[in-house]
């Protein structure tokens, strides 16, 4: 019936890294708030 | 043949919330990457509507990738240039502010991770089949949170009008920045100190004559 709730998670983590990494990682504010929007 | 569906636009839609994603962090251009971040919140929507959570996915769309995203896209058209630009100097509160949150957030994680593993966040929570429909929600916002959700009308009214406030005062300072550099002193205080017989720029030549 679908994916399970571990799917979901591993996918939320991997988003939530991936913004993470661009607010330590880019300098630019605007890029900034974006990756938080994206996180 | 329903469960394979569900799985490829399950699939579908993770890989283009991901690949959105790392497409805002690594694109140089603001503009693309506002534009690859209102890709990644309708990915994230298909993902709601797979939850059986319309209304936030439908929120999802309506506010953060047209409302929000577009004023991002202004803010962007506005400022040009200099919104790649990063700041010049940081203050030490906010050194310290900065700290102060992620040393919050990692012990709220460290919290979790410790309550999971001993067991203590198990417990099933009761779910009411109307959970998270159009109508509960607008019910609880005007029954439950009626008061959260008037402070939040009054926060976002507060909001506009201190942008709008502040962007008055930017186009106040740029305007008598221009006149000064273009159009030379603007009140008797400001007193010409370059070397004699020389006029300063935007100074009529009579001063010189005088």
């Amino acid at each position: 019936m679908g994916p399970s709730i571990t799917a979901y998670l591993v996918l939320a983590a991997a988003l939530f890294t991936t913004g993470a990494v661009g607010v330590l990682v880019r300098r630019s504010p605007l890029i900034i708030l974006l990756s938080l929007r994206s996180c | 043949m329903g469960d394979v569906l569900v799985w490829t636009v399950w699939g579908a839609a993770a890989f283009a919330c991901l690949g959105s994603g790392i497409a805002v962090v690594t694109f140089r251009n603001p503009f693309f990457s506002a534009l690859a971040l209102i890709g990644n919140l309708g990915a994230l929507a298909v993902l709601f509507l797979l939850l059986s959570a319309e209304f936030v996915a439908a929120a999802q769309v309506l506010i953060y990738a047209g409302a929000v995203m577009v004023m991002f896209l202004f803010v962007i058209a506005y400022l040009g240039g200099s919104a790649t630009e990063p700041p010049t100097r940081v203050s030490s509160w906010q050194g310290f502010a900065a700290a102060a949150a992620g040393t919050a957030l990692l012990v709220e994680i460290l919290l979790a991770i410790g309550l999971k593993g001993g067991g203590r966040l198990a417990d099933e929570a009761d779910v009411a089949q109307s959970f998270g429909s159009p109508a509960g929600i607008g019910r609880l916002f005007l029954t439950d949170h009626l008061l959260a959700f008037e402070i939040t009308s009054i926060v976002l009214l507060v909001a506009a009008i201190g942008g709008v406030i502040l962007g008055s005062h930017s186009r106040a300072a740029r305007r008598a920045s221009r006149t000064a550099t273009g159009g030379g002193p603007q009140t008797p205080d400001d007193s010409w100190s370059g070397p004699s017989g020389t006029v300063p720029a935007g100074l009529p030549e009579e001063a010189s004559a005088q």
